[in-house]
């Protein structure tokens, strides 16, 4: 059993349903990183609301990737990178704060994603992919966060393996509709689809004076042709789009409610560009 | 004359992105010029080293530069900005479309070992405010009754030549000095 970014609908379920077995019935599935991610998020946010067995009902899966990115929520530093200029090809960073994108840490970070995507090529091509990561980490804290002292549960994640790259920013935030309400042009919008369709047909933003979102128009003008695939997901809708010959293919879904939101994105050197496995000993 | 090298603002990368590092190197930025003493409200943003930035991180950089009054991070109006060593096309285009789309200009200089020397504006001005730039930088120095009295016939009277000039200081890219009765103007960087 492979899980990815589209079975996260039902693994909310199974986390609100321990009844029925709940989420163990998942026990020994592979998972993409972007389930990883949502599944550490989702434990924190757990534990946080103080609903303990359900957030150890998570942990004890002992899936690829969960554990470690349940610590690295809970880890004081940001980031635990044994080799800080190294290229791994699964990595972790926490985003508690601003001073947590306001370090040398995040940067390193962000290298260490346009290294291992490049596999030593020295290409161009990677540098604007880890600008797009370093803008999708910093969207956290200016609009995922309530306020900046009001913070929320987010992890970066990236993974690299067999031709395929990918990366994820998960949070339990207030999601992109209210985000995009704190601004006056988009007060109006009233659902998570139309708040994902804002911020992808009309790029738009909830920082005031700017007319658009810089950084999900460069996600979109840039990864996309790169024979990529980029999923968002916010509340109850989640919005797949990919490159499909010379036309871009949006796929919209609406699930059941999910808390905060997450941006994915895969990069395939070959092929239709599908979220992949973590390894086991992610 | 400052000359901030973003190379050594913290956290640095060549390739720089985010508003939060962008916040954080404005905060930097506001605090070296606070602590200048020098005479002079030039500030040279050397771009050494930086391969690319992103429009959010600008944004932030450049913010109290032009920020409106009453903003908590506003410059003072006599602080005047500049670019120098912008070698990276993107780097320059980014910098340019975020000016642009904002109404703002910057000068982007060649870096001598004396005094910047102008390469082009980056940004946008608009027709009469760009006339009368080009005009200031080919007289070096003037005022508005010399501006009017240059362009006698085109223009109607002096206050016309007056606001365009205050605007080219309020836009940072002239200054003006008192001489008399007079307000003398220059660009911030000669060409």
């Amino acid at each position: 059993m492979f899980l990815d970014s589209k079975d996260i609908p039902d693994l909310q379920r199974l986390i609100q349903e321990p009844r029925s077995g709940g989420i163990s019935r998942i026990r020994g599935a592979d998972i993409s990183l972007s389930v990883a991610l949502f599944l550490a998020v989702t434990h924190r946010a757990l534990w946080l609301a103080g609903k303990r067995n359900a957030a150890s009902s998570i942990a004890r899966l002992g899936l690829p990737g969960v554990s470690h990115s349940v610590n690295c929520l809970l880890s004081p530093q940001p980031t635990n990178s044994e080799n800080p200029l190294g290229a791994p090809r699964f990595d972790l960073y926490r985003i508690r704060s601003k001073q947590d994108l306001q370090c040398d840490e995040w940067l390193l970070f962000c290298d260490r994603f346009r290294r291992s995507a490049d596999g030593g090529r020295n290409g161009k091509m990677y540098l604007g992919v880890a600008a797009v990561l370093g803008e999708m980490g910093d969207n956290v804290v200016w609009h995922a966060f309530e306020a900046e002292d009001k913070p929320c549960p987010a992890i970066a994640g990236f993974h690299v393996s067999s031709g395929t790259t990918s990366f994820c920013v998960a949070d339990a935030g207030q999601g992109f509709l209210k985000s995009l309400q704190r601004s006056t042009k988009w007060a109006g919008l009233k659902s998570d689809h139309d708040a994902l369709d804002a911020v992808v047909t009309k790029c738009a933003t909830s920082r005031p004076n700017e007319r658009e979102g810089g950084g999900f128009k460069q996600l979109f003008n840039s990864l996309l042709d790169f024979n990529g695939l980029v999923v968002l997901r916010s509340g109850t809708s989640a919005f797949h789009l990919m490159n499909k010959g010379p036309e871009r293919e949006l796929h919209a879904d609406n699930c059941t409610q999910i808390h905060g939101s997450a941006v994915t994105t895969v990069i395939c050197e070959s092929g239709e560009p599908k979220e992949i496995p973590l390894e086991n000993n992610s | 004359m400052l000359t901030i090298c973003i190379a050594i603002l913290k956290p640095f990368s060549p390739r720089l992105h985010g508003a939060s590092i962008g916040e954080e190197h404005a905060r930097q930025v506001r605090e070296l010029i606070a602590n200048h003493r020098e005479l002079g409200n030039l500030v040279i943003l050397d771009f050494a080293g930086v391969e690319g930035a992103s429009a959010s991180y600008l944004k932030r950089l450049i913010h109290p530069f032009f920020a409106p009054a009453g903003d908590p991070d506003c410059l003072p109006r006599e602080i005047a900005p500049i670019v120098v060593n912008i070698e990276s096309p993107d780097l320059k285009e980014e910098l340019d479309d975020h000016l642009a789309g904002r109404g703002h200009a910057m000068v982007l200089a060649d870096r001598n070992p004396k005094r910047p020397k102008f390469r082009q504006l980056l940004g946008r001005l608009d027709g009469a405010a760009a006339e009368t730039f080009r005009e200031l930088q080919a007289l070096k120095k003037s005022t508005a009754a010399e501006m009017y009295e240059r362009h006698r016939k085109e223009t109607t009277n002096q206050t016309a030549w007056n606001n365009r000039l205050v605007q080219l200081v309020e836009m940072r890219i002239a200054r003006r000095t008192r001489v008399g009765r007079f307000w003398v103007y220059e660009p911030i960087v000669q060409s």
